[in-house]
């Protein structure tokens, strides 16, 4: 009786495990995911990996071309910027500020747009049309206009920037869960649990949430790149995170004063910010088409 | 005698597709009045537009009656209390790939039911489900299947599997046999009416085909623009219509042989 058993378990993959499959068989997928993998292990060992502390100063090496080059020298593989700090000290610790806390910024949005959403998606009711309404019209601001006036408000700085990004990708969240739940809501297998006399506990967490997971997963991409540009473009412009913190933002605004003496300090920034941005961008186009792939059949 | 289902002055009026406080509101169905006997067959007949499918989700317990009371064996349904509902009234939806969740394995939605209304334990659960899978003719392995890997009439006999877990008193069916091909509708009706005589459930049948009603009615129940216009016995609906609007319904689709009878009595 085990044998047949596990004949039959082998056989039925998920339709999660299917979106999966037909994601893995995507290479650019696939190299995208693990590029963002190794950078967030990279992100999160950055203390440990940086060669020298991202605000020491090089007297002595001023403005030093990176490794491969003639002028290069080993002991600064990306160079040196015009104050004489470590170029890849500064990107590896840059990452905590440019990757990671946008990964939490995102995490705490979501929790909680995602339950707000699924509060307001149940029936409807006067609630869903009130949170409908407002947040129809709220989304019509740039997300990144929001977190200007939220800025505005509250001064620049780390923080402030912060609580301003989670503030403008909240409604976002809400607005897409709010709707896959509501459209799911209506829908007959719903339903047929609600008869079964389910509480809405189960029914929100084990009946709708693995139906309206692809259009999560698709928002959590999507917000997680708008949170990284936007946390780079407040720094950019000064508001966000504070010189002398290595933000690859930041950076890149620094490095505009001295881009034909070493322009080495504003491409190795832009290239990290453009490939992260990239790479999530893939996979979340990939996951969109491989969910796409897996409707159809 | 005491009916299984009594249904009095059922009604349902609806505000548009904004549900704001002070939208307009719509008569779906006209208060409305029957009752149902154990082991009897209710189909309930009318045009699209008519009502049919609203009465059928107000007794079931998927939308609220605006007035009017059902009473279960003479107790009084209360909306708020689905524990009660829906241990002894069932429903089987028109579509039934649409009627399953396609993230979840037939068993764990077969579970569900039980994890709710029961206090069996999880393998007395998984025991019952696989009892059940093959009482309407599936095998004990289809409770690692999703519903994608099933075919309809498949999903149909789950999701009947699904309404007579609990050994409710009566089904109420929504276009239940609509979406199936004419054997597998064959099939369907056949359980069907097996379990009906095994387990002595009262059907209601939604359904806008004249032969399945002959076949398996017993009363017949017309609504015309949310109203009822008729509640009969089957046979005498049959025979005797008495408005023009019931024959017209009743004798669409008969065939000729049923016409050359009714030729033959004149």
């Amino acid at each position: 009786m085990a044998q047949p058993d596990l004949y039959y378990r082998d056989n039925n993959p998920s339709p999660l495990q299917l979106v999966w499959y037909s994601f893995r068989s995507r290479i650019a997928a696939m190299v995208a995911l693990w590029f963002l993998i190794i950078l967030l292990a990279v992100t999160l060992l950055s203390p440990l990996l940086a060669p020298f502390d991202p605000a020491q100063q090089f007297t002595d090496a001023i403005s030093l071309p990176p490794s491969w080059t003639d002028a290069g020298n080993m002991q600064y593989m990306f160079g040196t910027d015009d104050l004489g700090r470590d170029m890849l000290s500064r990107l590896l610790i840059g990452s905590v500020y440019s990757f990671a806390l946008p990964l939490a910024t995102v995490i705490v949005a979501s929790t909680f747009g995602i339950f707000m959403g699924a509060v307001a998606g149940v029936d409807r009711n006067f609630k869903y049309q009130v949170f409908g309404q407002v947040f129809d019209r709220v989304l019509t601001i740039p997300s990144f206009l929001l977190a200007l006036v939220i800025i505005a408000i509250l001064g620049p700085g780390l923080g402030n920037a912060i609580i301003a990004i989670t503030l403008s990708l909240i409604p976002q969240f809400i607005y897409v869960t709010r709707n896959a739940v509501h459209s799911e809501w209506q829908k007959d297998y719903v339903t047929a649990s609600r008869l079964n006399g389910c509480s809405n506990t189960y029914l929100m967490y084990r009946v709708i949430l693995p139906n309206i997971t692809p259009a999560l997963v698709m928002q959590l991409t999507v917000a997680l790149s708008v949170s990284i540009m936007d946390i780079a473009a407040l720094s950019f412009l000064g508001l966000g995170v504070q010189p002398p913190t290595p933000e690859w933002g930041s950076m890149l605004s620094r490095s505009l004063d001295e881009v034909y003496l070493s322009p080495w300090s504003m491409v190795l920034p832009g290239i990290t910010l453009f490939l992260t941005i990239t790479a999530i961008n893939v996979v979340g186009d990939s996951l969109r088409r491989a969910i796409k792939q897996r409707m159809e059949n | 005698m005491s009916h299984v289902l009594e249904v009095k002055g059922l009604s349902k009026t609806f505000r548009g597709r904004r549900d704001w406080p002070w939208s307009p509101r719509s008569v779906a169905l006209e208060p409305t009045s029957f009752t149902l006997e154990a082991g009897e067959t209710l189909a309930i007949m009318g045009e699209t537009g008519s009502g049919k499918s609203t009465l059928a989700k107000l007794v079931a317990g998927v939308d609220n009656a605006s007035s009017g009371d059902i009473y279960l064996n003479g107790q009084k349904l209360y909306d708020n209390n689905t524990k009660q509902r829906c241990q002894n009234i069932r429903m089987i939806f028109q579509d039934s790939e649409k009627s399953l969740n396609s993230q979840r394995t037939i068993g764990q939605q077969l579970e569900e039911p039980l994890l709710f209304n029961t206090s069996l334990s999880a393998a007395e659960r998984d025991d019952y489900v696989k009892k059940i899978l093959r009482k309407v003719g599936l095998l004990a392995e289809h409770y690692e299947f999703y519903p994608h890997m099933l075919s309809t009439g498949q999903k149909q006999r789950v999701a009947i599997a699904r309404a007579i877990a609990l050994e409710p008193q009566i089904i109420v069916a929504d276009e239940a046999l609509v979406a199936l091909d004419p054997s597998v509708r064959a099939q369907i009706i056949n359980l069907m009416l097996d379990l009906q005589q095994e387990m002595g459930i009262s059907y209601i049948f939604v359904t806008h085909s004249p032969q399945i009603v002959k076949h398996i009615a017993d009363k017949i129940l017309i609504l015309y623009r949310g109203k009822m216009i008729a509640f009969e016995k089957t046979e005498l609906l049959l025979t005797e219509p008495q408005q023009p609007y019931v024959e017209q319904l009743l004798h669409e689709h008969l065939t000729t042989e049923h016409l050359n009878q009714k030729r033959q009595k004149r």
